[in-house]
């Protein structure tokens, strides 16, 4: 790697850690694919959109678009870095755990698209998050039928789906090692305590033979 | 009667295995009196726990012990398994025949690339964690739970990085084959594809190794005879001024290679063509050499060709399409139907 790209590496680093707490192993792949100016350019010119759709959305519709564009796609480390930081906000706002953990919602990607949307929209409803089912399908429509962003909302999706078309890209690409929640919430130590917790009580997931 | 052996969560702890630190696997005894191997750790972790025994109750693969129960009692957290009786393939090893033994390094490579998928980096692949039950059949055990990472078949980095699991499996295959540990070039295979392969996966540093270890499984399956490839699974016809490539099945050396010669053929063929629509569905097999093949196709044509689209039915056959769209440097697309799709070739939408 050049001292260009090991400086974007770098900045990029900080910036995420100060966001984050941590850096995603995805930047290095990031900076390879796009070259150091290009990295610094992405994220001058995406992450300040993310941030005012978080703003407006809040994390949790906002973790759930992203989740979803991802499972489109089809790359296992967004889906766990958006779905765990989702899990988080889910677990700390509802005080219940959401219906499929993180890892369940990766294994979605082996499904075929017809099951896929009925188990995920199935999820959303016992969750209680009907009004994101409704959005689920404007990101499916939006990314698998053509058709063309009409208004403020489905702009804000055809951003999200235009980010993670790269970031999807690069983390198949490097077949990158998953990482954390990529939030702020993933600075919260005692939380992620309290939900790894419950998990284990609940089992979600398992399949005990004792 | 015997001493009333230890009890923990409910299973009885019949034998201690081994102890590192302060991590430690028993053969235990479940309630329907079932051997399995327990293993049990300390509580500090228990965030780096949940998330690696949730991702090993989602695995599937045929290949890769199922983890059987997880949980956490006051002061232990605790994973139990399948317990195998018939031994490692350490101990089995001599017994099997060539063949045999490449079609236990393949079942276990695609048992690995299953689990990377799944974000699992094993960490400690070596014949000791690779397993025979009754049936014979091979099983890698020990997912991310392992304890110690020394030895012979610990690649020169940490073990981090799903490709430091290519480098394991490679030296494991390479023992199986020469009898020892084999050293660095030597020569593991008189098969020439083979030998190359498993040389690639052992590459020093792992930017040199194969991207993902499904295509040294590729190479071990080729070698053991275990390919039922054909070619036919590829279709290519011409509709206005796009191409039609239809690829269903799996991603063999001989569908990759059927369609880059029919792709070529047609696009010297018809002039006027401008586009290429995929239907594909095509998951599994050589995936990685797939991607490189169609994403070098589309930069070489890419003079002519102005769109690629793709129309496939799974998050896994679209994460190949975005890989190989992005590769070829065109603009692509995906859709849900071959109608929105040929609608975007004409220009006529998105």
């Amino acid at each position: 790697m050049t001292l260009g790209k090991r400086t974007a590496v770098v900045l990029l680093q900080r910036l995420t850690t100060l966001l984050w707490g941590s850096p995603p192993l995805l930047l290095p792949e990031i900076v390879q694919h796009l070259g150091a100016m290009g990295a610094l350019g992405w994220f001058a010119k995406n992450l300040p959109r993310y941030e005012s759709l978080m703003k407006k959305w809040g994390p949790l519709r906002t973790h759930l678009l992203c989740i979803e564009a991802s499972l489109l796609n089809g790359c296992s480390y967004c889906i766990h870095a958006h779905a765990y930081a989702f899990q988080l906000h889910y677990f700390r706002r509802e005080g219940r755990l959401f219906p499929i953990d993180e890892h369940g919602v990766i294994a979605l990607r082996e499904q075929k698209d017809d099951a896929l949307r009925s188990i995920w929209k199935d999820a959303l409803a016992h969750a209680g998050l009907d009004e994101e089912s409704a959005l689920f399908d404007r990101l499916w429509r939006l990314k698998l039928e053509g058709e063309t962003p009409r208004d403020e909302v489905s702009s804000g999706i055809h951003h999200i789906l235009n980010m993670f078309e790269m970031l999807n890209f690069c983390g198949m690409n490097a077949q990158t090692p998953f990482d954390h929640a990529h939030d702020g919430i993933n600075k919260d130590e005692t939380l992620k305590k309290r939900y790894a917790e419950a998990r284990l009580a609940s089992d979600n997931g398992a399949s005990p033979s004792t | 009667m015997g001493v009333p052996l230890e009890t923990m969560a409910g299973y009885e702890l019949v034998e201690q295995l081994s102890a590192n630190g302060d991590v430690d696997t028993w053969r235990a005894r479940d309630i329907r009196g079932v051997d399995v191997v327990l293993k049990r750790f300390p509580l500090r972790d228990i965030v780096g726990f949940t998330s690696r025994t949730s991702a090993l109750l989602r695995l599937t693969s045929p290949h890769a012990a199922p983890l059987r129960n997880r949980g956490k009692t006051r002061d232990r957290l605790y994973a139990a398994r399948d317990y195998f009786s018939a031994g490692s393939l350490r101990r089995i090893a001599p017994l099997l025949d060539v063949t045999t033994k490449l079609r236990v390094c393949a079942d276990i490579a695609r048992a690995l690339e299953h689990a990377h998928r799944h974000g699992l980096v094993h960490g400690a692949v070596k014949p000791e964690n690779i397993l025979f039950g009754d049936d014979r059949k091979a099983m890698l055990v020990d997912f991310s739970l392992a304890g110690a990472r020394e030895g012979d078949f610990t690649p020169p980095e940490l073990p981090t990085d799903p490709r430091s699991d290519q480098w394991a499996l490679a030296a494991v295959a390479g023992f199986l084959l020469v009898g020892h540990v084999a050293s660095q070039g030597e020569t593991l295979s008189s098969n020439v594809a083979l030998d190359a392969a498993l040389r690639r996966a052992l590459a020093h540093s792992p930017a040199e190794r194969f991207r993902g270890i499904d295509e040294l499984a590729s190479a071990l399956e080729s070698a053991a005879g275990h390919v039922t490839d054909t070619g036919k699974d590829v279709r290519v016809e011409r509709k206005d001024n796009a191409l039609r490539v239809q690829v269903e099945g799996k991603w063999t050396a001989g569908v990759i290679e059927a369609c880059t010669r029919e792709i070529d053929h047609a696009m010297s063929r018809f002039p006027g063509v401008r586009a290429i629509g995929y239907v594909l569905n095509a998951v599994g097999g050589n995936h990685s050499h797939a991607i490189d093949a169609l994403g070098a196709l589309h930069h070489r044509h890419r003079a002519r060709l102005e769109r690629v689209a793709f129309v496939s039915n799974s998050p896994q056959a679209r994460g190949a399409c975005i890989l190989i769209g992005t590769r070829g440097g065109l603009a692509w697309k995906t859709f849900a139907s071959a109608e929105t799709m040929d609608a975007w070739l004409r220009g006529g939408a998105g």
